[in-house]
């Protein structure tokens, strides 16, 4: 991500006229289209004019590989924090109008809550860079002599891109997300890695690669074999080169969701499970669909929190891993003093290309049940296809979200261990998996 | 001042994930609460070095440590010139064979150049070219071995370099005498051809090549060699590399001189053409290859052995989940991830009794989890 302009600002009206300006400047300095300037615009508007008069708040633009994102940041000191999740409405009795970061969000194509190292939280509404651009056809396959593994280049991947784009859209899936200009833009970002497969005439005739999805977890994508020949072997090179490469990297695992099953080199894999698509899909049964696992970090023990809403897998994928952890179960009665007194904050990220919702616990609270239906219902009424879960095992207030979302239809996928930090446990409900691009199989 | 120092390091630099060593041992075996750990991690050789070695180490004196060693290890070279047939002036050592692969990768190459290798062999010639900015054109193995027809199909007017590890760690397979010099004729002269025999050693076949003998016909020959595997100066860090007069004057061009400390150059000029080390290390290594393939296969597990003090098992689970319980039971081996491997571990061949603790804690660890 290029370094963008920064600027400080106070909420209120009196400051908005600057902050459309800031915006304006910086998204102009971006080479942002006016009408993508015009979103991040009315976002910020609707922060802005929503916290109380005279907060300070920081704005930021930054352009990335995918999209363009404002930052604004405040301290939230002394404010409801209960209103920045996503789903919050304003309260009918008190008429509050509150801060309303669903209307914001509906703005841009992703919006992402975070809380930073020094307690801050920090906003994120981004818009996606467009590549929209027509994509030719790859050229046929032809019989090549010999390959070699490659890592990929801004130029290299868009021959990759294409075979893949035109995948996508043949399966009515997200051909956005494949588009060559999209993928070598984040290789040039260094937010794409893995491997290629080079035939001696020049022609890319296979690719594996990762693309950073969470802090802590890696999308992998294929391997994809774009010829007829050999195409075990390819496969088997290209999971072992881009392995081998993401292997040194600071994150967890890797979870593959989508490559060639003909020539899927599962041997290497460990299976993580999907649920099944619909509301009470999955619930932790061992249904649904397979998606494959990497681990990648090294383990040097902790304690683990865990409910009985989710202990067999738990307990399965801690045996399994050879985790070596203090096993910490919560009772009902523990749930109560981990969630504190106040009400609970969900970081949210929403990708409505995605149509994915990845989400975090902020701050624990007693309204965890109440919180999770009214995302539930706000994702539901945005048409959001995955929605993903990610609870700190470390935190004994994210284990007491367990029984809430198994209740609710999410399942236990993946157990990544921490190496040193605490476990994440990754839960997954699929509202509707016919109809998304995320859900798995082809490009 | 300047907040982001990071900001210096160039792009194709930071795109690099540094190599993370393992931790000491007496850390590893705190972390697991172990009493004893055996390395099976390193290739190193367990009989330690020759007697003569150790008699040089244990002779050198504390007060001479003040001064420096040869800078050019001129003793040194001319004891291995000796013992190989050639002239000094065809020898350079470095601090291990590690030291002589980036000597040779500075002075070949350039930006925009490149070298050809296999993709599962020792990582460092792969390592050094790119954070050299040099390309590593990297061919797939053919049955395990480098194959000659892939690396020159992808040779070009820019590759300058050609690495072939004979025999290949950590696979075992060689080219025999045969397939080697219908390569450097192929290649004939376009680019150097770099014959790593780290392992050679080991090697007891009629047809494996002893390539040093083939530098008179080929001047763009160059063979590694190092003083850490048979000969167990691992810890002292020596290798040289031998090759024709004009093109070592050239390696000397980029060699770091004064990099070979004095305890490694008495001692690898005491241990040189030990053969009743060679030949006692080689009968440990067959009795326990033997040993340890067939027990591998006995517990079900695909074997990858050739040449070499090492093999390779698969494993049907992860191998750091692997060297987790292994280690624990008090056995360090290789995960093979790194070398392009997953779920396969390398495992050091070490005398009968280790490798049958080995077998035990092995079966083990594959009860539990399978
Ligand atoms: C094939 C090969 N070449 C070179 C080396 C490096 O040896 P040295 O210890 O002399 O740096 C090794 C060490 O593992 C090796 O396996």
């Amino acid at each position: 991500m290029t370094l963008g302009s920064m600027c400080q600002l106070k909420a209120g009206l009196e400051d908005l006229p600057r902050a459309m300006a800031f915006v304006e400047t910086a998204g102009r300095h971006h080479a942002m289209a006016v009408d993508a300037v015009r979103k991040l615009q009315l976002a910020a508007e609707e922060v802005i004019t929503a916290l109380d008069p005279g907060t300070d708040l920081e704005f930021a633009v930054a352009a990335g590989a995918d999209r363009t994102r404002l930052t604004i940041t405040c301290h939230g000191r002394g404010m409801d924090l209960a209103a920045f999740n996503l789903a919050w409405r304003p309260d009918p009795e008190t008429m509050d109008t509150g801060l309303g970061l669903a209307l914001a969000s509906r703005y841009v194509d992703a919006f992402a809550l975070e809380a930073d190292a020094g307690g801050r939280l920090v906003l994120q509404f981004g818009v996606d860079t467009p590549y929209d651009g027509s994509v030719t056809p790859p050229p046929p396959a032809a019989p090549w002599r010999f390959y070699r593994l490659i890592r990929p280049t801004p130029q290299t991947i868009m021959a990759a891109g294409k075979h893949l784009y035109h995948r996508a859209l043949a399966a009515k899936g997200n051909p956005r997300a494949m588009h060559p200009d999209r993928l070598a833009a984040l290789t040039a970002g260094d937010a794409l890695f893995g491997t290629l497969a080079e035939a001696d005439d020049g022609r890319i005739v296979g690719c594996c690669f990762c693309i950073p999805r969470d802090r802590r977890l890696l999308d992998g994508f294929g391997p994809f074999v774009f010829t007829e020949q050999e195409r075990r072997r390819m496969a088997r090179d290209l999971a072992c080169h881009t392995l081998e490469r993401v292997a040194r990297k600071p994150y967890s695992g890797v979870l593959t969701t989508r490559y060639d099953g003909d020539c899927f080199p599962a041997e290497f894999f460990i299976p993580a499970r999907r649920p099944t698509a619909g509301p009470t899909g999955g619930g932790g049964a061992a249904t649904g669909t397979t998606v494959w696992h990497f681990p990648l970090a090294d383990d040097a023990g902790g304690p683990l929190h865990y409910h009985v809403a989710a202990e067999p897998f738990i307990r399965e994928a801690a045996t399994l891993q050879d985790l070596p952890r203090q096993m910490i179960r919560l009772s009902d009665a523990d749930l109560a003093a981990v969630t504190g007194d106040g009400a609970s904050v969900f970081s949210t990220a929403l990708d409505r290309g995605e149509r994915a919702a990845m989400l975090h616990l902020l701050m624990p609270g007693t309204d965890l049940a109440a919180n999770a239906d009214a995302h539930l219902a706000f994702f539901a009424q945005e048409e959001i296809a995955l929605c993903r879960f990610f609870l700190d095992l470390g935190r004994p207030g994210d284990a007491a979200l367990i029984p809430v979302l198994v209740e609710r239809g999410f399942a236990p996928c993946l157990l990544l261990p921490g190496g040193g930090r605490g476990d994440l446990l990754v839960l997954e409900r699929l509202s509707d998996a016919s109809a998304c691009g995320v859900a798995q199989g082809g490009a | 001042m300047n907040p982001y120092p990071a900001m210096l390091v160039p792009p194709a630099i930071r795109t690099i994930d540094p190599y993370m060593p393992s931790k000491p041992d007496r850390h590893l075996m705190a972390a697991y609460g172990i009493d004893t750990l055996y390395r099976l991690n390193n290739n190193e050789n367990p009989l330690g070095p020759p007697p003569g070695a150790a008699a040089a180490i244990s002779g050198l004196r504390p007060e001479r440590m003040a001064i420096y060693p040869s800078g050019d290890a001129y003793d040194l070279r001319g004891h291995i010139a000796k013992f190989l047939d050639v002239s000094p002036d065809q020898v350079v050592c470095g601090n291990g064979a590690n030291e002589i692969i980036q000597f040779v990768i500075s002075a070949y190459c350039g930006p925009g150049d490149n070298i050809v290798t296999g993709d599962k062999t020792f990582a460092v010639y792969e390592w050094v070219a790119e954070f050299s900015g040099v390309e590593a054109r990297l061919t797939p193995m053919k049955d395990h071995g480098f194959d000659p027809d892939a690396m020159l199909a992808f040779m070009d007017g820019r590759t300058k370099i050609l690495f072939v590890c004979n025999p290949n760690n950590p696979t075992g397979t060689y080219w025999n005498g045969q397939t080697l010099e219908a390569f450097l004729r192929a290649v004939d002269g376009r680019a150097m051809v770099v014959v790593d025999e780290a392992y050679c050693e080991f090697v007891d076949r009629p047809d494996f090549p002893d390539a040093a003998t083939l530098l008179d016909r080929y001047p763009n020959l160059l063979v590694f060699r190092t003083f850490s595997k048979v000969y167990g100066l691992a810890g002292l860090r020596i290798g040289y590399l031998v090759g024709h007069r004009d093109a070592v004057y050239d390696v000397c061009r980029t060699r770091i001189v004064y990099s070979i400390n004095a305890a490694a150059q008495a001692a690898a000029m005491a241990a040189l053409g030990d053969t009743d080390h060679i030949h006692r290390t080689r009968e440990m290594v067959a009795d326990a290859k033997c040993y340890l393939t067939g027990a591998l296969k006995g517990l079900g597990l695909p074997v990858i052995a050739g040449e070499g003090n090492y093999v390779i098992g698969g494993l049907p689970f992860n191998d750091q989940l692997a060297y987790r319980r292994l280690i624990r039971r008090g056995y360090m081996v290789r995960t093979m991830t790194s070398f392009r491997f997953p779920n396969h571990i390398r495992i050091t061949l070490r005398r009968r009794p280790v490798m049958e603790g080995f077998v035990a804690a092995l079966a083990a660890v594959l009860e539990k989890i399978t």
